[in-house]
């Protein structure tokens, strides 16, 4: 099969599937107790994610985007329960995860994988590279010995590591290279959703850019569904189909890539976009957004809106009122009192 | 292999590892072949040193007794060879079992964490809150002296450093992805520990526990010197040192060094002794940090 | 133009490493004008923190070592000068903004007190005038509540923060030169733009010249007026800002702006560059860019010169001349976008 072939059959399934939601998180909250005294008893909570929902689309890339501490790498997390929630529910095609035993929740565990941010600590580096890509198939008992590393040689070649560097440590490759390896060891077990947690944001940008590839081929080849996860801006525009900003443990924006880009209609989405270098010393860009300020801790977030404390739009309501995530237009969801004000101003 | 290879260049670039390494060997040699070395007088209990006489006055070196006797006449060469052999013992069985015990502990401490390892460490502290020493001896009056029963005290007064130990390198090691990329992976929770927790936290421990073949053995000797351990004449250096502490300076004048071999071949054996495995847990900590590997 | 400033000159650093000799720095030349923001971009490895520690002659003792070239700054070889007036130099004319502020701060001192230090240290002023000055500076890089803050530890204060009162720290002997080494790239997008924002104006305002070392040409288009490429320990392409990004003439810096995704504009796919950097114990021979560009022919196993692209605009590449031609034969898309 061709290339193209398999990109035309790849996209009549999209269509046919279009609307089939593969993973639905509802209300997602994730708590850390803040511990303090000699009884570390719990004084207060961080809420990393308060109240978080939004869908995933059979063979989309949803990008989630935000700055640092506003919880989207515990949304990645707690979908997959690799920590587990504080509340809400995770529906992947209809199945509860969170109601899940953990027993039960081992026979998904193959479905939903994972890559990694740091290619440095995500490998262990007493292992060699075929047991580290071969450890999910011999949890899951798949196969003997030989076969599974016979599907290591297979998935190596894959991502595009010479199978020869198998009996290799992780420590003999470069970060590009093991950022594959950690692409194989997750693709080895033949997931549909894979949660890439920051996974380029480590490596430099000539290497950054095979690995965006290998991502999207992966995609095409495997009919994979990503949950992209990055605070790079253009990263994530490059890759998605959709995107979720979050600020301080809350959506504020979700739409497609398009309208997020070209008409951000919360105030924090628009000075993200207006904060992001562009590589291009003659585009001078007028009305510059520079926010004021620090992001507050989200230990002690304020109160109503979160963005309300560098908003340069905020009324009094915005300190006393959540705003609640509305669709404003179909699949445009935004989290903002005055989301129209922004509207008009974008034109 | 690569590794390998660099880790022996490494070793031995350096001649103290080297040294180390040398005396480490010579002590596992000389307790293997005790029996050849010095053939024991009575074979059904090897580790009495054999006596030739009972006169109290020390008899320097001569063919018979190469490095002397002891007061009582206790062949000096003798409990120095088979006092090695007790070293190791104790110090393999001590370390062995405290090893076991804290490992365990701190492990499950650390990769449960919450309350099992409040618990857990709540524990160790209450037998840390002991001196050291002072329990051990009260342990030796309670279940009696011998040289089995300062083992099984000082492992009960052991233990937790180990467990301290491991527990912090695994909370260390529990922070790197690839533990966590193992649980996505589904991999079952003793797979965890084995296949990434010990591996990537053990070696700070066995760094120790080769600092602690030097000490655990020169402990029970102080033991046997109080006359808590070895029972008489058992071939134990602090046995030994004790024998001869009356004529380190000869009691009734005179050449005030003429009773030297007594303390001197015991006290070069025991330095020598820990100063090999000193050197080698020196050696173990250079080509064991994880840094020189990666 | 404007007076020089500084002047590196066929700059070659090694570090002396357990497994043999290495040079992380060979041959690099470039000037610093007065007033004026350099950007020396590229990606790890390639020299470019290596290059502003041999200006500071801050190099490991044990480990580093400055084998051949000039820095003359001021006129003078700071190469030659000794040590203690080599002091003098640091901090009061050239000074230093680090990425990671956390450890380049000392914890067990106020922020007020690191300021305050700097300025009694190099300006000789009394420790009431230092502090006050300290709390000036303060106000000057936009840290709110400045007269609270400098009482405040390093762990007190958020990143952004930190990274301000770096930046105050260095500006506060007002030096003609500053050196700052990815000052950004622990920081998120929004306080970056603050960052780069109130960098831009403080040295209007100063009148000093910036030396800007990033791996983020987003960064470089934002802060400088002119460019340095570096890869492998050299400097591949050289020249005005707005020259290179519109008309890249080495193939390395071509593949670089490829191969980022851009906020602006969208592509269906990157074109990324092949392989990986050379590490510093397996370069290639000749130029060290043959084994990973498209463009590499019979001549490049010999090492090119810098060639003169126009004016000002230099190309360590043997088909400087051709590289557009081929570009455009090749996919009809010119890289510049201009």
């Amino acid at each position: 099969m061709t290339l193209a072939e398999v990109k035309s059959i790849q996209t009549t399934q999209n269509q046919s599937k279009n609307d089939q939601i593969l993973l639905e998180v509802k209300n997602l909250k994730k708590y850390f107790p803040i511990k303090a005294g000699v009884f570390r008893s719990t004084v207060g909570w961080v809420k990393a994610v308060d109240d978080v929902s939004f869908y995933i689309k059979k063979g989309e890339t949803l990008g989630l985007v935000g700055e640092s501490g506003c919880g989207k790498t515990t949304v990645g997390q707690t979908i997959l329960r690799l920590i587990e929630p504080t509340g809400g529910h995770v529906f992947y095609n209809n199945v509860d995860l969170f109601k899940l035993s953990k027993g039960q929740m081992k026979k998904y565990r193959s479905k939903l994988q994972m890559i990694f941010q740091d290619p440095y600590s995500s490998l262990d580096p007493r292992m060699r590279v075929k047991d580290i890509i071969a450890e999910g198939l011999k949890a899951a008992h798949i196969g003997n010995t030989k076969e599974r590393y016979e599907k290591v040689r297979d998935y190596m070649q894959r991502v595009g590591v010479s199978p020869t560097y198998m009996n290799r440590f992780p420590h003999e490759f470069s970060g590009g290279q093991r950022q594959r390896i950690g692409i194989a060891r997750a693709l080895v077990l033949n997931p549909e959703l894979i949660v890439a947690d920051e996974a380029v944001s480590a490596l430099d940008a000539s290497v950054q850019a095979q690995v965006l590839n290998l991502l999207d081929d992966l995609q095409q080849e495997f009919h994979l569904t990503y949950l992209f996860i990055a605070h790079n801006l253009s990263v994530v525009r490059h890759v998605s189909d959709r995107v979720v900003v979050m600020y301080l443990g809350k959506v504020v924006e979700i739409a497609n890539k398009h309208e997020i880009f070209s008409d951000p209609l919360h105030p924090y989405t628009k000075a993200l976009l207006s904060a992001n270098p562009i590589p291009d010393p003659t585009v001078k860009r007028k009305d510059r957004i520079i926010l004021q300020g620090d992001v507050p801790s989200p230990a002690n977030p304020p109160s109503g809106c979160r963005f309300h404390t560098r908003c340069w739009l905020a009324q009094p309501i915005c300190a006393q009122e959540e705003p609640k995530l509305e669709e404003v237009h179909p699949g445009h969801f935004v989290a903002c009192h005055f989301w129209k004000n922004l509207e008009d101003q974008n034109k | 292999m690569e590794g390998f290879v660099k880790v022996l260049r490494k070793m031995f670039r350096h001649p103290v590892s080297i040294a180390g390494i040398i005396l480490v060997l010579l002590f596992l040699s000389i307790a293997i072949f005790a029996p050849l070395l010095a053939p024991p007088a009575y074979p059904w209990n090897p580790y009495m040193m054999p006596q030739s006489g009972l006169s109290a006055v020390p008899q320097p070196p001569s063919p018979q007794h190469i490095f002397g006797t002891t007061q009582g006449q206790y062949d000096i060469y003798y409990g120095v060879i088979w006092g090695t052999r007790t070293a190791l013992e104790v110090g393999v069985v001590v370390i062995g079992l405290a090893l076991v015990i804290g490992i365990l502990i701190g492990t499950l401490a650390a990769y449960f964490g919450g309350w099992v390892d409040e618990l857990l460490m709540r524990i160790t502290d209450i037998f840390l809150a002991f001196p050291f020493f002072v329990g051990v001896i009260v342990v030796i009056t309670i279940i009696g002296p011998g040289i089995t029963n300062v083992m099984w005290a000082l492992v009960i007064f052991y233990w937790m450093t180990y467990a301290r130990l491991i527990r912090g390198s695994i909370l260390e090691v529990k922070e790197n992805q690839y533990v966590m990329a193992a649980v996505a992976l589904g991999t079952p929770g003793g797979r965890i520990i084995t296949r990434h927790l010990l591996p990537n936290s053990i070696y700070p421990v066995i760094i120790q526990a080769s600092m602690d073949m030097a000490t655990i053995p020169l402990t029970a000797a102080a033991l046997s010197f109080l006359g808590l351990g070895a029972p008489v004449g058992y071939a134990d250096w602090g046995q030994l040192a004790s024998f001869a502490r009356n004529w380190i300076i000869t009691p009734s004048g005179g050449n005030p060094f003429q009773y030297w071999y007594t303390i001197f071949f015991p006290s070069v054996t025991i330095v020598l002794y820990a100063l090999g495995w000193n050197l080698l847990g020196d050696t173990l900590r250079d080509i064991l940090d994880p840094r020189m590997l990666i | 133009m404007a007076q020089k400033l500084l002047e590196v000159k066929d700059l070659h650093t090694v570090f002396h490493t357990e497994d043999g000799t290495v040079e992380a720095v060979s041959g690099v030349n470039f000037e610093v004008y007065q007033g004026e923001t350099l950007g020396i971009v590229g990606e790890s490895g390639c020299g470019k923190s290596v290059t502003s520690l041999s200006i500071m002659r801050l190099l490991p003792k044990q480990t580093g070592e400055i084998t051949k070239g000039e820095i003359i700054f001021k006129g003078k070889d700071i190469l030659k000068l000794p040590e203690n007036e080599m002091r003098h130099v640091r901090g009061k004319e050239i000074a230093m903004i680090f990425q990671e502020p956390m450890t380049a701060l000392n914890p067990v001192y106020t922020a007020g007190e690191q300021v305050a230090e700097m300025v009694e240290l190099h300006l000789g002023m009394s420790k009431k005038d230092a502090y006050n000055y300290a709390v000036e500076m303060f106000r000057k890089v936009g840290i709110p509540m400045p007269e609270k803050r400098v009482y405040n530890y390093p762990h007190e204060l958020s990143g952004g923060l930190r990274q301000r009162v770096m930046i105050a720290m260095a500006l506060s002997c007002n030096p003609s030169l500053l050196i700052a080494d990815e000052p950004t790239t622990a920081l998120d997008v929004t306080i970056q733009a603050q960052v780069l924002d109130l960098m831009r104006k403080l040295l209007k305002e100063y009148n000093s010249s910036l030396i800007m070392i990033t791996h983020d040409l987003g960064v470089v288009a934002e802060i400088a007026q002119r460019v340095a490429v570096m890869y492998a320990g050299q400097i591949v392409e050289y020249g005005d800002v707005v020259t290179v990004f519109k008309n890249p003439s080495h193939p390395y810096t071509i593949g670089l702006m490829k191969a980022i995704p851009r906020p602006d504009v969208e592509v269906e796919r990157l074109i990324s560059i092949e392989g990986n950097v050379p590490d510093l114990f397996h370069m290639p021979k000749g130029c060290r860019f043959n084994n990973r560009c498209p463009y590499a022919i019979d001549k490049c196993m010999e090492m090119p010169p810098l060639f003169e692209v126009e004016p000002g605009h230099l190309s360590r590449c043997w088909r400087y001349k051709e590289i557009k031609d081929l570009l455009k034969k090749e996919d009809g898309v010119d890289v510049g976008r201009g």
